[in-house]
């Protein structure tokens, strides 16, 4: 009588027991890596820099143990989401800040971090770096942010797609609406996705008033809408095997089909079209409410170190900021720097985002 | 019985506060004062909300996708939940397994899985509105069959089997006796899987792509893109109200209470029998076993064909995905935090959800009240949970963010208000005359709750902690805003794969997710074997 009952009982302790020693073996891990921090060197001198960013950010290996031993500190990532939620996370929790450093800021995003109060200025003094990074990449005027990368968001297009039907590929964003090029284009909706609303902006910088226009003329030329890049690269470029040649995309996307094919392709099929990018620049800051702003600060400066910036291209395909840092040969072979990118105003942006998105919708959705 | 009650409520109410209400104060704070320069809630945003003309489109495509998937999950799911209740047969354990499966994939993997079945993502919006659907059937299928077949086995098959004998056909005896005798079972599965599909997040995203736009989406675009948090509160709390409405709606209608015993299966013995469980395996094979088998396909295909590799590095020491992008995490170490932060939600869960239950089970004001608020929190946008969590658990005295416990407690926050309506169903079961006997007979609360209500609610908590145990292990939409970098949960890291580029990521997400599938399948297997005998109090 008593059988199934004791059963029960005997599944609940153990289902118990089990998630008590989840716990404590957890424990046991936080003991010990705290232990080797102790060994490793005294932790009231080590202080922990945690970089709070989006879960994609990738930091090199032998450039975080050169900083920690340069420097002194411990480096940590404290990842959420993407850009967007990573921010509004910090805006969120402003004054009690998860970390010592947010990365991530982008210029579409500039404008709403300083207003969100989440940064401490930072004394150019204490960033000598800041020295080497070109005047037009200094685009937070509060003093608080300071670049560290660029991603040139792009219109790409399948070489050898258009070599096969003797096709001249379009050479200017206004081309795209030419009947020529009529069901060939996919973008990323602004709504869900960042390179989407980088080239939004872009369509707004270079064409003022007339970017509305321009939109219905992409809309009566068949343009496509994708959800997200994913969606776009994977589903609907003729590269992965879908039926649009052109795609917003990035300027080191050629370079990125190489490496990720891990072996399979040696020349990638994707090109760019120069004139259509945009500059997506990628800031940080200390946070307002870290312990350790003068290390954090040094790591901030330590980021547009050489060493740093060269890691930048193979880890998250981007652009160091600084001009004076080498890009491996993957990039200088098939993505080169575009020579001069479409400048997005932050203030500018501020003011008419969401201006430009309900326009975007009301003429695309 | 009154003290107990008492302090059951004062657990079920401070549990409450501590999972919704505080996290939801935070939030609806900082959405009235605004942040960042940003205006906050007015009169005037609730105003611009209700005559925007998109915001009525996102609702009609939100509503609208919802009640034909809610249909679909009712029509398909209740005659399965029948067979697996009334007939024994070959494969039954493992009907009931399957079609929990997709319930615990991550929704980012569903997604992938439709697109693997149809081919490619369809330009066609309706075709996407079509995918969005099945991909929704997909997944709730099991919250039908599970809560149903729980529900008929509950109900003697007496009756059926003495209509028949009177001469009606065998589907009519059960639909007008066991069927109608499990309505409100039904409805109550059709709520939920109804405010899941209203609140579906990133199956919306990944197969809508732009053009199919739900009010969640527009919740999360508010919160994350615009930080417009006046707006997004007005929506957030409209879809609490239609969700509110929903549940009162099946009050009325809510009318029988479950018996404690389950009753046997029978074998099969007439063609009909055998044509019914070929219909329930088509059902399941189509609905839940094509998509995994999609998965299962496209985790063995590598950069150069088929392969194990994607499942080698997932029990290798060597670090998943290429070039980094999973911050050095091993596939070992996320699956064991997987399964140990799932299992102390699924031991949360359970420990506010059975008072909660009990409190809730009497039929009278207090108790209808408790009922009604537990369905609310499912309601709430998984943004909302999250970004309230991290407000809300990040105070001076309380900073929970980067903690072990923080993700196992925001899955039990998703999970707790499925697990009530389980066991309240069971409590709710338990036979009144018996505890009044055993009070009079001078057994005090502990003995009535060891030697009464524990045999009639031991079977339903063990299907309870089932569905808590899976929907942890597959939660995303929270626990991305509460994990991190460095120790992610399997479904988390199936999002920073599928992020990233090439072959090797997708294959090892989807490797991953068919992992997550099968752990989902064995915690369903464990369940059922755990329980399968009936109360023998």
């Amino acid at each position: 009588m008593m059988g199934p009952l004791t059963r029960s009982v005997g599944v609940a302790l153990l289902t118990l027991a089990l998630a008590a020693t989840a716990a404590c073996s957890d424990d046991a891990e936080t003991s010990d890596s705290s232990l080797a921090t102790t060994v490793g060197g005294d932790t009231a001198e080590t202080p922990t820099i945690t970089i709070v960013t989006y879960s994609s950010y990738v930091l090199d290996e032998a450039v975080q143990a050169k900083v920690e031993n340069d420097l002194g500190v411990k480096l940590e990532i404290s990842a959420t989401g993407d850009g967007a939620e990573a921010l509004t996370a910090a805006i969120l929790t402003a004054g009690r800040p998860e970390g010592d450093i947010f990365f991530g800021v982008d210029n579409t995003l500039l404008s709403r971090a300083v207003a969100g109060n989440l940064f401490v200025p930072l004394d150019p003094a204490d960033v000598p770096n800041l020295a080497e990074i070109p005047e037009e990449l200094l685009l937070d005027e509060s003093g608080q942010l300071v670049p560290i990368d660029v991603g040139p968001v792009c219109v790409d297009y399948d070489q050898q797609w258009f070599a096969e039907r003797g096709l001249e590929p379009p050479s200017s964003l206004q081309d795209l609406t030419d009947p020529k090029y009529r069901d060939l284009l996919v973008v990323q909706s602004p709504v869900t996705s960042t390179p989407g609303l980088v080239f939004l902006m872009a369509t707004h910088a270079l064409l003022g008033d007339d970017a509305d226009a321009f939109w219905q003329g992409l809309v009566d030329n068949g343009v496509s809408v994708a959800g997200s890049w994913d969606d776009a690269w994977y589903s609907q470029y003729t590269v992965s095997g879908g039926d649009r040649p052109l795609v917003v995309s990035y300027a080191s996307s050629p370079p990125a089909e190489v490496f990720y094919s891990e072996g399979a392709v040696t020349t990638p099929r994707s090109a760019v079209i120069e004139s259509t990018c945009a500059d997506q620049v990628e800031f940080a800051g200390v946070l307002d409410g870290s312990e350790h702003v003068d290390k954090a600060t040094e790591v901030i400066n330590a980021m547009l170190d050489i060493a740093w910036q060269e890691s930048l291209p193979l880890t998250n395909f981007v652009y160091p900021a600084r001009p004076d840092a080498a890009e491996p040969d993957l990039f200088t072979q098939f993505a080169p720097r575009p020579a001069a990118s479409i400048v997005l105003d932050p203030a500018e942006i501020e003011e008419r985002r969401d201006e430009w998105i309900d326009d975007w919708r009301s003429i695309v959705e | 019985m009154s003290r107990s009650r008492l302090i059951a409520g004062a657990v079920a109410v401070l549990a409450g506060a501590a999972f919704y209400g505080w996290p939801l104060v935070a939030i609806a704070q900082r959405s009235l004062s605004g942040v960042a320069g940003r205006a906050g809630l007015s009169m005037g945003s609730v105003g611009d909300v209700f005559s925007d003309p998109r915001i009525g489109r996102l609702a009609l495509i939100s509503v609208g996708q919802c009640v034909v998937s809610t249909l679909l999950v009712t029509v398909l799911g209740v005659p399965v939940a029948w067979v697996l209740a009334r007939l024994r047969f070959r494969g039954r354990r493992a009907m009931s397994a399957m079609v929990m499966v997709p319930f615990v994939l991550p929704t980012l993997t569903m997604a992938g899985a439709m697109i693997a079945v149809a081919g490619g993502l369809p330009r066609s919006q309706w075709v996407r509105l079509a995918l969005i659907i099945a991909a929704h059937v997909s997944f709730n299928l099991g919250i039908m069959v599970r809560s149903v077949s729980a529900a008929i086995s509950a109900v003697p098959p007496s009756l059926e089997q003495a209509a028949a004998t009177l001469g009606r056909s065998p589907v009519r005896a059960a639909l007008g006796t066991t069927i109608s005798a499990v309505r409100g079972a039904i409805a109550s599965a059709a709520i939920i899987v109804a405010v899941f599909c209203l609140t579906s997040f990133g199956v919306i995203v990944a197969l809508g792509g732009a053009s199919i736009g739900t009010i969640e989406v527009e919740i999360w675009f508010l919160t994350t893109r615009t930080l417009d948090l006046g707006r997004a509160a007005v929506l957030a709390g409209t879809q609490l109200v239609v969700v509110m409405v929903l549940v009162f709606a099946y009050q009325r209608i809510r009318s029988e209470r479950f018996g404690r015993a389950a009753h046997p299966a029978r074998p099969l013995r007439t063609s009909l029998d055998r044509r019914l469980v070929a219909g329930c395996w088509a059902i399941v094979g189509v609905v839940s076993g094509l998509p995994i088998a999609a998965l299962v396909v496209r985790s063995l295909r590598g950069p150069d064909g088929w392969t194990w590799s994607n499942y080698g590095v997932i029990v290798s020491a060597g670090e998943l995905g290429r070039a980094g992008g999973t911050g050095g995490v091993r596939g070992l170490d996320a699956l064991g935090y997987t399964l140990g932060a799932a299992l102390v939600a699924t031991v949360v869960a359970l420990a506010v959800s059975i008072p909660v239950a009990v409190v809730a089970s009497r039929d009278d004001r207090v108790g209808r009240w408790f009922e009604h608020a537990m369905i609310v929190p499912l309601a709430m946008s998984a943004a909302t949970l999250g970004f309230g969590f991290l407000v809300a658990f990040s105070g001076p005295t309380l900073d929970l963010r980067g903690r072990w416990i923080f993700v196992p407690l925001v899955q039990a926050a998703a999970a707790i208000p499925i697990v009530v309506r389980v066991v309240l169903g069971a409590v709710r079961g338990v036979d009144r005359s018996l505890l009044d006997a055993a009070a009079v007979s001078g057994a005090g609360p502990w003995r009535r709750l060891v030697a009464v209500i524990w045999p009639a609610v031991r079977r339903p908590a063990g299907v309870a902690a089932g569905f808590a145990f899976a929907m942890s292990v597959g939660e995303f939409g929270a626990t991305v805003f509460l994990s991190r970098q460095n120790q992610p949960t399997v479904a988390i890291l199936i999002g920073r794969l599928l992020g990233r580029p090439g072959e090797t990521n997708l294959g090892q997400a989807m490797a991953l997710s068919v992992v997550l599938g099968l752990i989902a399948a064995v915690s369903v297997v464990v369940v059922d074997r755990s329980m399968s005998d009936g109360p023998t109090f």
